[in-house]
């Protein structure tokens, strides 16, 4: 039986007919981590975009190059912004994060500001009564729904200081789907209806947008705006028949009666719009956006020097809650770096019993000094030359002085192996993962000949002997240490194995026995630190930074073998302890 | 389209069951197997990588997939989370050296650790080499010899002799080696 036939050909038949890869989801998030939703202002700029090709996508050929262009720009930039909220789960509620906030810079070319086909509407003011309202006038040229009320914003020195902002008539479905909001309705406006034009006044309130009080003395532009949509049946009527096609000899039926290709029958007889429907996401109406010039709006008095100063002064921003790092005593990858380099020896490991040496992987700067079976074929056998003494852990192993050994198996029982591993340094070692079993070698002349991996009999920190029973005795080779992977300085970890077997590892003539005779035996427990791994502690949820990869600074080419986007974060070493048992004989 | 979005749904279209079975092979759970594919298509994707078709970008999302497993476990903070996510509750039970003998291949794998579980499949699966797979998981090399080694000798328990287990494990240092002198 070949492993990696039997592997191959229990991937053909996993069990998963019933998953499957949503890759709406997918592609929401791989949006949000690219970093495009970002912040409000971008997301007013990216909203833009979303419903001009909203609008194109309703009103325009499938086939049509630039609509599709554009229908994908209006479903990627709608998944931005549905990304925030897919999380939590409450997608179908998403829509588009509020805009043209108190303070913020204003442009009336905005692109959110006004988007879309503008040619079917006339739309104009005229001047503010005292009492600061203005009349607004929607003109039909051609049908249009008009879907929200009037939104306005009060300019100072190009800044927003007040407002009055509509709810989006755009909500986003549980698939990030754009829809029209169900309670948004509509207005129809028909020049060949009843009422082709829509006449009425606006109010001002002139207050200011942060906390209501009155505005100051002096002149401001009042920019108004609105969201309206031409009916699909108007665009199907058109040159550029949309694509979804409504059955011309068949009624509606009661779903897509409520459609505003459907509505519009009524509408162009009675001037007056139904509720505008929740159509399917294919039958969007072109949705767009109108704005008038701005309009003076002067509120008497006597003016005032920077009449916005107390609340346009940028204020300290509250320092981000600093997370709870680890403790200072806790071990980094520099600190193990450090302390490997204090005791950095290039001497020959003489391997007397109860010495050690650690031999260090840096990721930093690749140094990976190795030790251990050689197989017959790896270049060096002998311990590296450069190591450090340390004192790190502290590894003992109790073991026997003596193994009978028969075709590499321990006879006369297995042998028990206590071992106990300590931090014996002023640092707690946090993430620890690593075990407390010791890999065994049996070495002559400082040469690695052979290899053994005592099975676990009892837990860490644990007395009782549980080897295969209970629900604690799981895991064998991966075992955190007591109080949730903290290794506190001064702390021990304690597990009893039985010796099992012993494997020669210095040849490639397999299988070869271990020679009797005395070897020297060396214990080996690794040790990996990383900066990495979410240990960093905040008191609440709130207070989590969202972590979003930045993008690369160029264009190259990545030719990584593989994803390497969480390495980039963390630093780690990894450490190796060897520590020599003494002598131990083997006995045919 | 978007040319990123464009590769993600071409390669979800033609590959979606295989990156599935995968994700399978390696956690053991058809609802975690999804959710790995898709947390390593979001990894792969959210970087700009030029020149990424179907065919390159399912080798990043199979290595991210096994990345996204290992460290899924490696981010946990309590034991019992990890067991609970990883070992499923129906084969739970399963103990190193209790598997019977004949077992199935995926009740075999899932009486492995994550880490050993993952190297075992990149390497006899992914026919990755020892060198590679320390790389991609950012352990020692000689953590990975031991793991394979291990994993080898439980899946061993469950399944009885492997043909290709003796001298893959031992050639695995081989071909690095061999690996290293061709470079």
């Amino acid at each position: 039986m070949r492993l990696s036939d039997s592997m191959r050909g229990a991937a053909d038949r996993a069990p998963i007919d019933d998953a499957s890869v949503d890759t709406s989801r997918v592609a929401a998030r791989v949006k949000r981590n690219r970093g495009i939703h970002t912040a409000a202002n971008s997301i007013v700029g990216a909203g833009a975009v979303v419903v001009i090709g909203l609008g194109v996508w309703g009103a325009s050929p499938a086939g049509d190059s630039d609509s599709m262009l554009a229908s994908e720009a209006t479903t990627e930039a709608l998944m931005d912004q549905s990304g925030g909220a897919e999380e939590s789960g409450d997608r179908a509620d998403a829509m588009i994060a509020e805009q043209w906030m108190c303070g913020s810079d204003f442009s009336p070319d905005d692109s959110g500001w006004t988007y879309g086909d503008t040619s079917g509407v006339d739309y104009s003011i005229g001047d503010f009564t005292d009492d600061h309202q203005v009349t607004e006038t929607v003109t039909a040229l051609r049908p249009v729904d008009v879907l929200t009320a009037t939104d306005y914003v009060i300019v100072w020195d190009g800044i927003v200081v007040g407002r009055l902002i509509q709810d989006s008539p755009i909500m986003y479905g549980p698939a990030d789907e754009p829809l029209l909001r169900p309670d948004v309705t509509g207005e129809r406006l028909d020049p060949e209806g009843d009422m082709s034009t829509l006449e009425q006044p606006i109010g001002i309130d002139a207050v200011n947008c942060w906390d209501g009080e009155p505005l100051p003395a002096g002149k401001y532009e009042v920019h108004l705006a609105k969201t309206l949509a031409y009916p699909a049946d108007e665009e199907d009527a058109g040159e550029s028949a949309p694509s979804p096609e409504p059955s011309a000899d068949t009624e509606p039926s009661a779903d897509t009666a409520a459609a505003p290709d459907n509505a519009s029958s009524d509408a162009a007889t009675s001037g007056i719009a139904t509720a505008v429907p929740l159509p399917e996401p294919s039958q969007l109406p072109e949705i767009f956006r109108i704005s008038t010039e701005p309009a003076t709006l002067a509120i008497d008095g006597d003016p005032i020097d920077d009449p916005f100063g107390e609340y346009l002064t940028p204020i300290e921003p509250e320092p981000l809650p600093q997370p709870t790092e680890l403790p200072d005593n806790a071990l980094t990858p520099e600190i193990a770096r450090q302390l490997f380099e204090a005791s950095r020896t290039d001497t020959t490991w003489d391997m007397v019993a109860g010495s050690h040496r650690w031999l260090m992987h840096d990721y930093n700067t690749s140094e990976y000094l190795t030790y251990g079976c050689t197989w017959g074929v790896e270049p060096t056998a002998a311990f590296p030359a450069s190591s450090s003494s340390m004192d790190l852990l502290e590894l003992e192993v109790d073991h026997p002085r003596s193994i009978a050994l028969s075709y590499g198996y321990v006879v006369d029982g297995n042998p028990e192996v206590n071992s106990t591993v300590s931090n014996v340094s002023d640092y707690d070692i946090y993430n620890y993962w690593d075990s407390s079993v010791p890999s065994l070698y049996l070495a002559r002349d400082g040469v690695v000949v052979a290899e053994a991996y005592p099975e676990l009999l009892t837990l860490p920190g644990s007395a009782e002997a549980s080897a295969g029973s209970g629900d604690e005795a799981i895991e064998p080779l991966i075992w955190p240490t007591p109080e949730q992977q903290v290794f506190a300085s001064g702390a021990s970890t304690e597990t009893t194995s039985l010796w099992r077997d012993v494997r020669r590892c210095d040849t490639t003539n397999e299988p070869a026995a271990v020679e009797p005779g005395s070897y020297t035996l060396l214990a080996l427990t690794t040790l990996n630190v990383s900066s990495g791994g979410g240990i960093i502690a905040y008191d609440s949820a709130e207070q989590m930074p969202e972590l979003i990869e930045p993008r690369p600074a160029d264009d190259a080419v990545d030719v990584s073998p593989g994803y390497t986007g969480d390495a980039e974060q963390f630093d780690w070493v990894d450490l190796q302890l060897w520590t020599s048992m003494g002598t131990v004989t083997v006995t045919p | 389209m978007a040319h990123w979005r464009d590769t993600m749904e071409q390669l979800v279209r033609d590959r979606e069951r295989a990156l599935l079975s995968y994700a399978y092979l390696v956690c053991g759970d058809a609802v975690q197997a999804q959710d790995l594919v898709q947390d390593a298509l979001v990894r792969t994707f959210s970087r700009e990588r030029k020149g990424l078709t179907a065919a390159k970008a399912e080798g990043y999302v199979r290595r991210a997939i096994t990345s996204a497993f290992v460290d899924g476990y490696r981010r946990r903070q309590r034991w019992q989370r990890v067991q609970h996510l990883f070992t499923p509750a129906d084969v739970a039970p399963d103990r190193f050296g209790q598997v019977e003998a004949g077992s199935d291949i995926h009740e075999a794998l899932a009486t492995l650790p994550p880490r050993p579980r993952a190297c075992v499949v990149l390497r006899y699966f992914d026919d990755l080499t020892i060198g590679q797979i320390a790389r991609h998981l950012g352990i020692a090399e000689g953590t990975v010899k031991r793991y394979v080694s291990d994993g080898l000798d439980q899946l061993q328990l469950a399944l009885g002799p492997l043909d290709d287990a003796d001298a893959a494990a031992a050639t695995a240092d081989h071909a690095d080696v061999t690996e290293r002198k061709l470079s």
